[in-house]
C-alpha cells in the first residue's frame, strides 16, 4: 500500500501507463490534485508513452484508404450530432423538466447533482438508442439481402461434416452476395479467410478476405461477383490477412453453384 | 556494450531538438483548433502526421489489421468530438492522441475477452506475433522526423534491462496493472513496481529531447 508523498510520487510512471489498481489510482489522483509537480511528471510520462508508440514498429501499414475512412467516420459523427432528433429531444425536454421541477424545492447543490445525473442518463440513453438504430438498420439490410427474390443460396461446407458452414446469398440482380459464416474458428494471427470464385476454365478468382468473431460467426456484405465468366463453385482458404492473388493453402470449404446459378 | 553506445547516441543529440521537415506547416495545436471548428481537412492532416504511429500501437495491442483500423477510426473520431476541450497545458497533441488510441485498443481487447492473449510478452515467439517494442524500425512511411525519433526510442529501449522492459511492455501493450504483472511473472509486487519506475525514469531521461511538439 502507498505511504507518504514520495511513495505516491513514485507511482507517477505507473499511473501514466494505466498500471495502478483502482484504489491506488484514486489515492494517486487525490495526491496529484495537490501536487502540480506530480501532475507535470505524469504529463511528461505521457509524452514518453507517445514516443513509445514509435517503438511499436511492425511490418504492417494501414491501408491507404484508412485516411478517408477516418475522416468519413468523424464527419458522420458530426452529421449525426446535427441531425434532427425529435424523439430524443422530447426525452431531453422531459428529463430537463423533471429536473427543473425537482430543483424548485431542492437546494442548489442537490439540483446541480440531479441535473448532472439526468444529463448523464439522457446521454447514455441517446448512445444506446443510436447503437440500436445502427444495429437495426444493419439487420434490415441483411434481411433484405437474404429475402430478395433474386437471391440464390449456396451452402459451403466440408463433405461429411455438419460444421463449419458458410452460406452465400447471391443476388443475381445486383450481382453481389452476402457471406454468412458460422462455427468457423477465427483465423490465426495475421491470417484471414479468403473467398475464391472458381470459373469453369482458368485460375481461381480472388475475392474478399474476412475473419470470424470468437463465437465463430462472420458476415460480409455486398461482395462483388465476377461478371462475364461462368462460375462453377466458390471456395475458402486461409491466407495472410492482406489476401493472396492465388490460393496458398488447401481449400477449407467449397460450395458448388448449380448450372442455373452460374 | 549496447547500454554505453545508446547513451552516447542520446548524449550526442541531447542538446538539440529533433530536426523538423515541416517548419512552415501548421502546428499540431492549430490543427486541433481547426478541427474543433469542424474543419475535416485539419483532421486529415493530423492523420497524416500520427495515423501510422497510432496504427502501429493499435495493431500491436489488438493483433489484427481490421481491429487496428477500427481502433484508429475510433480514436480519431474521439479526437474530433473532444477537440474543443483539448487542453495544451496538459501535454502535446501526440500524447493526447496516443492515450486515446491505446485506451480504445485495450478496450477492444477487453471487450472481446481476449485477455488470454496477453501472455508473457518476453516469451512470445516473435515470428508468429506482432513485433515487440523497437522491432521493425523504422515504421513504414515515416518521415525524417519520425525516423529520428524512432532511432532514439530504439536506443533508449536498448538501455533497459529485460525485466524492466517486460514490465513496461505488459502495462503498455497488454493493459496489465502492476499487481497483474507481478502475478503473471510470479514476482514480488515491489520488484515489479521498482522495475517499472526505474525503466520509465530511464526512458524519460533519454527521450526528453525528442518529445513531440507542444510537450509540457
Amino acid at each position: 500500500m502507498t505511504g507518504g508523498p514520495q511513495d505516491l510520487r513514485d507511482l507517477a510512471a505507473a499511473y501514466a501507463l494505466g498500471a495502478l489498481d483502482p484504489a491506488e489510482a484514486r489515492a494517486f489522483e487525490a495526491f496529484m490534485a495537490t501536487s502540480p509537480e506530480t501532475a507535470r511528471e505524469v504529463a511528461e510520462y505521457r509524452e514518453v508513452n507517445a514516443l513509445l508508440a514509435l517503438g511499436a514498429g511492425g511490418a504492417t501499414t494501414p491501408a491507404p484508404e484508412l485516411r478517408a475512412r477516418v475522416v468519413a467516420r468523424a464527419t458522420a459523427t458530426r452529421e449525426a450530432a446535427l441531425a434532427p432528433r425529435a424523439p430524443r429531444l422530447a426525452w431531453l425536454a422531459l428529463a430537463a423538466s423533471l429536473v427543473a421541477l425537482a430543483g424548485v424545492s431542492a437546494a442548489w447543490f442537490s439540483s446541480r447533482r440531479a441535473l448532472a445525473g439526468a444529463t448523464a442518463a439522457v446521454t447514455a440513453l441517446q448512445d444506446s438508442l443510436r447503437g440500436r438504430e445502427q444495429q437495426l438498420a444493419l439487420r434490415e439490410s441483411e434481411l433484405n439481402a437474404i429475402l430478395d427474390p433474386n437471391v440464390l443460396l449456396t451452402r459451403m461446407g466440408e463433405p461429411g461434416t455438419p460444421r463449419p458452414v458458410i452460406q452465400l446469398f447471391w443476388n443475381r440482380k445486383s450481382n453481389r452476395l452476402l457471406l454468412h459464416a458460422f462455427q468457423l474458428a477465427p483465423a490465426g494471427q495475421r491470417r484471414a479467410y479468403q473467398l475464391w470464385f472458381l470459373p469453369r476454365t482458368g485460375a481461381p478468382i480472388a475475392s474478399v478476405t474476412f475473419n470470424t468473431e470468437p463465437s465463430g460467426h462472420g458476415l460480409v456484405h455486398a461482395v462483388p461477383v465476377p461478371e462475364g465468366v461462368e462460375l462453377t463453385a466458390a471456395a475458402i482458404t486461409e491466407e495472410p490477412d492482406s489476401g493472396s492473388a492465388q490460393p496458398t493453402t488447401p481449400v477449407l470449404l467449397v460450395g458448388t453453384f448449380s448450372r442455373a446459378e452460374s | 556494450m549496447q547500454y554505453g553506445a545508446a547513451l552516447d547516441a542520446v548524449a550526442h543529440t541531447a542538446t538539440d531538438r529533433p530536426m523538423t521537415d515541416r517548419s512552415s506547416a501548421p502546428h499540431d495545436i492549430d490543427l486541433v483548433q481547426q478541427m474543433a471548428r469542424g474543419d475535416d481537412r485539419a483532421l486529415g492532416l493530423l492523420y497524416d502526421r500520427f495515423g501510422v504511429v497510432l496504427y502501429a500501437v493499435a495493431f500491436r495491442v489488438v493483433g489484427q489489421a481490421a481491429d487496428a483500423e477500427e481502433v484508429v477510426m475510433e480514436a480519431f473520431a474521439q479526437a474530433w468530438r473532444e477537440a474543443p476541450r483539448f487542453d495544451a497545458a496538459r501535454g502535446s497533441v501526440a500524447a493526447w492522441l496516443t492515450v486515446m488510441a491505446r485506451s480504445r485498443a485495450l478496450d477492444l481487447v477487453r471487450a472481446q475477452s481476449r485477455r488470454a492473449r496477453a501472455t508473457d510478452s518476453a516469451a512470445r515467439d516473435t515470428a508468429e506475433t506482432a513485433p515487440a517494442m523497437s522491432a521493425g524500425f523504422p515504421p513504414p512511411g515515416s518521415g525524417l522526423e519520425r525516423e529520428e525519433r524512432s532511432r532514439a526510442v530504439s536506443a533508449a529501449l536498448a538501455t533497459l534491462s529485460p525485466p524492466q522492459r517486460t514490465a513496461i511492455e505488459l502495462a503498455y501493450y497488454d493493459g496489465l496493472s502492476q499487481s497483474e504483472i507481478a502475478e503473471r511473472l510470479q514476482e514480488p509486487l515491489g520488484t515489479v513496481k521498482t522495475r517499472m519506475r526505474l525503466g520509465m525514469l530511464k526512458l524519460r531521461e533519454a527521450l526528453r529531447p525528442y518529445y513531440f511538439e507542444g510537450a509540457v
